[in-house]
């Protein structure tokens, strides 16, 4: 599936209906230490306290362990990852990607973890479908404060899942 | 002028990268960049005690973590006078140091060294192809990361290995439960070998160097020791560490490199099996006998099936720890120091390779710490192979996607450990 448009009516639609599905495994993913970087943590960290939600924090797990545990289950049919994302936009944007969107993916700092993209194929190839709620960092600086742009964007999207 | 900068490198620890700059055919530079900046261990432990030393030296790296902690508390129970632990806690602490390599060398020898071979244009594809492969070297990564969370006490920065021995002692059903798991793991472990095994390694880099790990004694393979082992046929006390290592400044690196007599060398699994693996026992022996050859002393790209084949010793090593600690019932109490000021150099190997902790004590606090990480020995050989690699590729008019595919091949086959690498410049003016 392509890109959705960002911060459009139809992302919100996408992600709430995730989000509030019983079937979804969400896991945030972030480095709080690092300014904008901590929006998927900050975000999931408030879905999580919700009830019903198989969400998840890698600050707690790895991602790839919370994908192991989940990837055989029947009714997790769909997961969706939450994390700062550079695609261009500006800082406070968000957009859903799916699977193969590789624009993404780009070589990070501090890699020696499982790569992203694999997981996703990793995912898609166990026929479940698989997203990434981006969000547009303004800084990454370590130990920077989050930018106002992420941090309504963070109260923006949590809201969601109320 | 050609210039190919791979920045940062991707599927390595920490920020790095390569650059290569050409002139007709001359090369004018090739270096592999250490662009993280410093940690500053050696100097934030300074005036703590040995106790808070350990959880702050480990920091240094999330990855190598308890390396660090275990190298740390050899260094320090030396100074302190503590020459010998019980049993139960060394054989827990062997235990804890099995998860470290299970968990890295298997995220680096499936996860990131081998999309480098397979030739698919991304993780996605190679996932299609290989989703069962990815599945069981993820579950024998988790396995990895299971043992260092039970054994130190946490994911992360686990506080049970302490001076004098170790805190809390695993329960007969837990170690029962991870010697079955290895004891489950050990097929795909063997399988991966041949997959890794398989892959055609390129020749045309090819140059002898030194190889430097850990002399474990009495004849056997191991992780850990007093005593430094060198492909030259020379075993060295730690304590002369400094001889071996010989760090210097390189301008293109945040972290200092290291010359053994005036030349590059490697540690690293590659290394330790070198120089070592005629003493695997069982399985591992009987994969390092079908795939090591002479190629493996000249070619560094051979550590990605080094690490594979530890892998294997790793899985065969920890039902036996298991079975040895379950001899003993009691949990020994912590061995007090005997002395608050001295010195002591600890040494283990990482999975990256050798690392030093040297750390000298003056009334019960750290007045002096120095730190030497596996990375930054082998720097001047990951430059050392950039380089006859770049100047051979130019000599059969390889493209610029080649060069730069082909250098991150080698420079990823070190399995570089960036962050920990780094160091604070000290300038001395005179």
């Amino acid at each position: 599936m392509s890109a959705s448009e960002p911060t459009s009516p139809e992302t919100e639609k996408r992600v709430r209906a995730l989000i509030r599905s019983g079937r979804t495994v969400v896991i945030g993913l972030g480095n709080p230490d690092r300014a904008d970087d901590g929006a998927g943590i900050e975000i999931v960290r408030y879905w999580k306290a919700r009830p019903g939600r198989r969400a998840f924090l890698d600050t707690e797990m790895s991602a790839e362990t919370i994908v192991l545990d989940h990837l055989a289950d029947p009714e997790a049919e769909t997961f969706l990852f939450v994390d700062a994302a550079d695609f261009g936009g500006k800082p406070g944007g968000f957009r859903l990607f799916g699977i193969g969107e590789q624009e993404l993916f780009k070589p990070a700092l501090s890699t020696h973890q499982v790569p992203m993209d694999l997981l996703m194929g990793l995912i898609a190839s166990r026929r479940k479908d698989v997203f990434l709620l981006g969000i547009q960092p303004g800084s990454l600086e370590p130990m920077g404060e989050m930018t106002p742009e992420v941090v309504d964007t963070v109260r923006r999207l949590s809201a969601w899942a109320d | 002028m050609r210039e190919i900068l791979v920045e940062p490198l991707a599927r390595v620890e920490g920020d790095g990268g390569i650059t290569v700059r050409i002139d007709g055919d001359k090369i004018k530079e090739v270096s592999f960049n250490v662009l993280e900046g410093t940690r500053l261990v050696e100097t934030l432990v300074v005036g703590k005690t040995p106790e808070e030393d350990v959880s702050i030296a480990c920091r240094i790296c999330a990855i190598c973590t308890l390396s660090h902690r275990y190298a740390a508390l050899r260094g320090l129970e030396k100074a302190l006078g503590i020459t010998k632990l019980p049993p139960k806690a060394q054989l827990m602490r062997t235990l804890m140091h099995m998860g470290e390599f299970v968990e890295s060398n298997s995220l680096h020898v499936f996860v990131l060294a081998l999309p480098d071979f397979l030739g698919f244009p991304s993780a996605i594809a190679m996932a299609g192809k290989y989703g069962n492969e990815v599945l069981k070297a993820l579950a024998l990564k988790k396995y990895g990361n299971k043992i260092m969370r039970l054994t130190s006490g946490r994911m992360i920065h686990g506080e049970n290995p302490t001076i004098g021995g170790f805190g809390r002692y695993l329960d007969r059903t837990t170690l029962l439960e991870l010697k079955k798991e290895a004891q489950e793991q050990i097929e795909f472990a063997e399988l991966g070998v041949q997959l890794v095994g398989g892959i055609d390694i390129p020749s045309y880099f090819e140059k002898e160097t030194v190889f430097m790990c850990c002399e474990p004694g009495d004849g056997e393979f191991g992780v850990m020791g007093d005593q430094i082992r060198i492909s030259d046929g020379k075993t060295v006390p730690v304590e002369e560490y400094r001889s071996l290592t010989n760090e210097l400044f390189s301008p293109h690196s945040a972290a200092k490199h290291c010359l053994y007599q005036g030349k590059p060398y490697t540690v690293g699994a590659i290394a330790r099996l070198n120089n070592l693996g005629d003493r695997l026992k069982g399985r591992s022996l009987k994969l390092y006998e079908k795939y090591w050859n002479k190629r493996w002393l000249k070619n560094p790209v051979f550590n990605n099936l080094a690490q594979a084949i530890e892998l294997v010793w790793c899985l065969e090593t920890i039902p036996v720890l298991v079975d040895a600690i379950l001899e003993i019932d009691e949990d020994p109490a912590l061995v007090k120091p005997s002395r608050m000021d001295g010195e002591g150099v600890g040494a283990v190997e990482a999975p990256r390779g050798t690392l030093y902790h040297n750390y000298r004590l003056k009334d019960g606090l750290v007045a002096e710490a120095n730190l030497i990480i596996p990375t930054g020995q082998s720097l001047e050989d990951i430059d050392k192979y950039l380089r006859i690699a770049v100047e051979e590729l130019l000599k059969q008019k390889a493209d610029d996607q080649k060069i730069r595919m082909q250098c991150e091949i080698i420079a990823r086959a070190y399995d570089p450990c960036i962050s920990c690498s780094t160091h604070m410049v000290r300038i001395e003016r005179v």
